[in-house]
């Protein structure tokens, strides 16, 4: 009988234990609770500029500049709710030979991609 | 909500169907469930199912059938209704011991206690999972590798890896001995049938279970050894106490779990599962459970090397030590464990074993260079023995002081019975000297490995000084105190203060100070990026010493074990003892210097995951490179061709 009970206790512990863990595991695992965001071209290969801000944070307004050699010459504000993808299309001409940096800033928080031609 | 609750059903399901089913049903037909304590039973059906379903998996991954979820399932029924079958007939027949197993009935009292500890050994190590459950540990991604290549192919895994060779190039891969099946298998197996994602938490409940299931095969264990004693529970208990809530989360226990460390998590359950059966089977001279014992033994030999290694010399240690305590009748007995070993029953398992090794699958340890660098004059400082100092920390400060005196009384222990007591010297001598002297005895292993095996035998004698401690200050026929009971009372406090601080200080020290997800969220959404992306002929290289979860990109990917590259820990790339690749280092550390270009060219490495902090500023300044992907933890370099 002694036995029985430590098998059932065993059992019942570790059920409210893994249940509790895999709660626990699935909030960590929710990438839009960590108040993220990041930046990325959407080909990386190829000489396409269009690129994504992907966001996983509470900041909805983003600003992004396009530098050509540390110039802006292009410059917007997007609004991306959380849990949200946004492309952004840009189409530059006279690129050859500069690096075309994309700034992408949320608050105070910046990030920055580039290709160079 | 339902998608939660319905992915926590299939998972425990799952873990009954390939944990317990196929363990039970081959104890029924077995004749075992009269031979052993339901809590034995319950240990060994846990054992046995792990054995069984490595088996099973690597015979249908050798079949036409492949390893998917109706095989497997199919697999497991068919295998349990055969065990049925053999059991019914039995009954039948008659023929089978019908005399129950009798054994000392546990106390309602230390039933309770048993269950209070282990309430708090579960709810501890739960505090300690809580910040490391979301899939991270590097060892857990190396394993979970193998595992989901078995569940993607339905195949055995190949366990091959493609190196960086002399000329720069990326070789065709090669075989690894560190990785054997049986740490894979049933992991495989429990994702195929509940369908779990690998990124979750099933690998380390998985792990937890059979960590909580391998303290129970201690208590059991502690329990057989001191079947004599007139202190078995009292010495069960404190056992209990000593590898439960106390040292808890240091290694082996918790930090082997959260940190992957699958072979050692089994060995450290089918080692005690084999000393119970071998010492039964041998002071009861009963072939079937040598049999059965002889069993888990080509299990464990099949999951984990270095575990195999360690029952080896522990084997060893106990006919050394069995022939020491027992000069005068050792000649005799040795002719009653041939006659043992030389039964139709023992002869069968050990010819299937020989089988399986020669004609199914041989363990990829199994070779001359493996067994050779495991084996001669240790060749690094790590592999030339512990400290003394060491080993104390490894084992327990206090389970150290009570088992190093606990060893020597245990020569002089009398009615403890002659198998226990050689099982006991045997292990604990073992491992000691596997430890501190490994040049002796011609071992080639890290010694710190070794060591962390120490823990479960040094707890069992630990608590059995304890007991003897407080008992010899007793006089038990005259039921007298040689001492004041006050005396007694402050010594019981004093003692059990000194081990619950060392014990609890340990758990202190090792408690995580925060979940690592939000940055290893990050590593796994570049890698999903990246994979979205890559062509055949890309290849990636990622930094190990400041990326989190850096093991499990290659999860993505499915490419090579060895894919993507990895910069290793900084200190790899000085080894004294032999050259190592030194591109992996140089394209992240010095991308524009020559020998890293050779490296770029050679192995054509064109994306590279780092750490934006430390290791963007080198690319920054390389028109080649461009910077496609940018987030906090982890940024993606792209090197044009």
């Amino acid at each position: 009988m002694s036995n029985k009970i430590i098998i059932a206790s065993t059992c019942f512990f570790l059920l409210v234990s893994f249940v509790f863990l895999s709660w626990s595991e699935r909030k960590q695992a929710d990438i839009n609770t960590k108040n993220i965001w990041m930046t990325y071209f959407e080909n990386p290969r190829d000489n396409s500029l269009d690129f994504k801000i992907e966001n996983h944070s509470t900041v909805t307004n983003f600003h992004w500049q396009i530098l050509a050699d540390k110039n802006i010459i292009k410059e917007e504000n997007v609004a991306i709710a959380l849990d949200e993808t946004k492309t952004i299309p840009v189409s530059l001409s006279d690129i050859n030979g500069k690096k075309i940096i994309i700034v992408v800033t949320a608050g105070t928080d910046r990030k920055e991609i580039y290709k160079t031609f | 909500m339902f998608n939660f609750a319905f992915s926590q059903l299939a998972l425990y399901l799952t873990f009954i169907l390939v944990f317990f089913v196929p363990g039970i049903f081959l104890i029924f037909a077995t004749g075992f469930h009269k031979k052993f304590s339901t809590l034995e039973l319950f240990v060994l059906s846990f054992g046995s199912s792990i054995v069984i379903i490595d088996f099973l998996v690597i015979l249908l991954g050798k079949s036409p059938l492949h390893i998917t979820r109706a095989s497997l399932f199919g697999t497991i029924v068919v295998f349990s209704a055969i065990c049925f079958g053999i059991y019914r007939r039995r009954i039948r027949k008659n023929t089978s011991d019908n005399q129950e197993f009798k054994t000392k009935q546990m106390s309602r009292r230390a039933a309770t206690l048993v269950v209070i500890i282990l309430f708090l050994t579960i709810f501890i190590k739960t505090i300690y999972f809580k910040d490391a459950i979301f899939p991270t540990a590097t060892d857990l991604g190396h394993h979970m590798y193998w595992t989901k290549e078995i569940s993607i192919t339905g195949q055995l895994p190949n366990y091959e890896k493609a190196e960086i060779g002399a000329e720069y190039t990326i070789e065709a891969p090669s075989p690894i001995a560190d990785f054997i099946i049986g740490e894979h298998l049933f992991f495989a197996a429990i994702a195929i049938i509940s369908g779990a994602d690998f990124f979750s938490s099933f690998p380390v409940l998985t792990l937890f279970l059979i960590h909580i299931i391998s303290i129970l095969s201690i208590f059991v264990l502690t329990r057989a050894f001191f079947k004599n004693s007139l202190h078995q529970d009292a010495i069960a208990i404190i056992t209990l106490l000593l590898i439960g809530p106390l040292y808890s989360i240091a290694s082996p226990q918790a930090k082997f779990v959260s940190g992957g460390v699958i072979g050692n998590d089994i060995g450290n359950l089918l080692i005690p599962i084999s000393i119970l059966l071998y010492m039964k089977a041998f002071s009861e001279k009963k072939s079937d459970i040598l049999a059965y014992a002889l069993f888990i033994s080509f299990g464990l030999a099949y999951t984990h090397h270095l575990s195999t290694f360690v029952f080896v010399f522990l084997s060893l240690f106990t006919v050394i030590a069995y022939a020491a305590l027992n000069f005068k009748s050792v000649f005799s007995d040795i002719k009653e464990w041939l006659k043992l070993f030389l039964t139709r029953e023992a002869l069968l398992v050990l010819a299937m074993g020989a089988i399986f090794i020669l004609f199914i699958y041989t363990p990829t340890y199994l070779n001359a260079s493996a067994v050779n660098t495991a084996v001669g004059t240790p060749s690094k400082a790590s592999r030339a023995g512990l400290t003394l100092a060491q080993l104390k920390s490894t084992a327990g400060e206090a389970r150290f002081a009570f088992a190093f005196l606990g060893v020597v009384l245990l020569f002089f222990a009398k009615k403890l019975g002659k198998y226990n007591q050689a099982f006991m010297i045997g292990w604990i001598v073992a491992l000691t000297l596997m430890s501190l002297r490994p040049d002796w005895l011609l071992l080639d292993i890290p010694s710190n490995r070794i060591a962390s095996y120490i823990v479960f035998p040094s707890a069992i004698i630990a608590a059995y000084m304890f007991v003897v401690i407080l008992t010899a200050l007793k006089s038990e026929e005259k039921r007298r105190n040689y001492l004041s009971p006050i005396f007694i009372f402050i010594s019981f406090f004093a003692l059990s203060a000194f081990i619950a601080t060392s014990g609890l200080y340990d758990n202190a020290a090792s408690l995580n100070s925060s979940s690592s997800a939000s940055p290893a969220l990050q590593t796994y959404a570049a890698s999903q990026y990246l994979a979205d992306n890559l062509e055949t002929r890309d290849v990636v290289l990622k930094d190990h010493n400041y990326l989190s979860g850096d093991a499990w990109i290659k999860l993505f990917f499915m490419k090579d074990y060895n894919y993507p590259l990895s910069r290793g820990f900084f200190k790899r790339y000085q080894d004294e003892t032999k050259p190592r690749e030194q591109c992996t280092n140089l394209m992240i550390s010095i991308p524009n210097g020559t020998m890293a270009q050779k490296c770029f060219e050679g192995t054509g490495t064109n994306f590279i995951m780092v750490d934006p902090k430390m290791d963007s500023g080198q690319f920054h300044r390389l028109n080649d490179f461009w910077q496609i992907y940018s987030a906090d933890a982890i940024t993606v370099f792209y090197k044009k061709s």
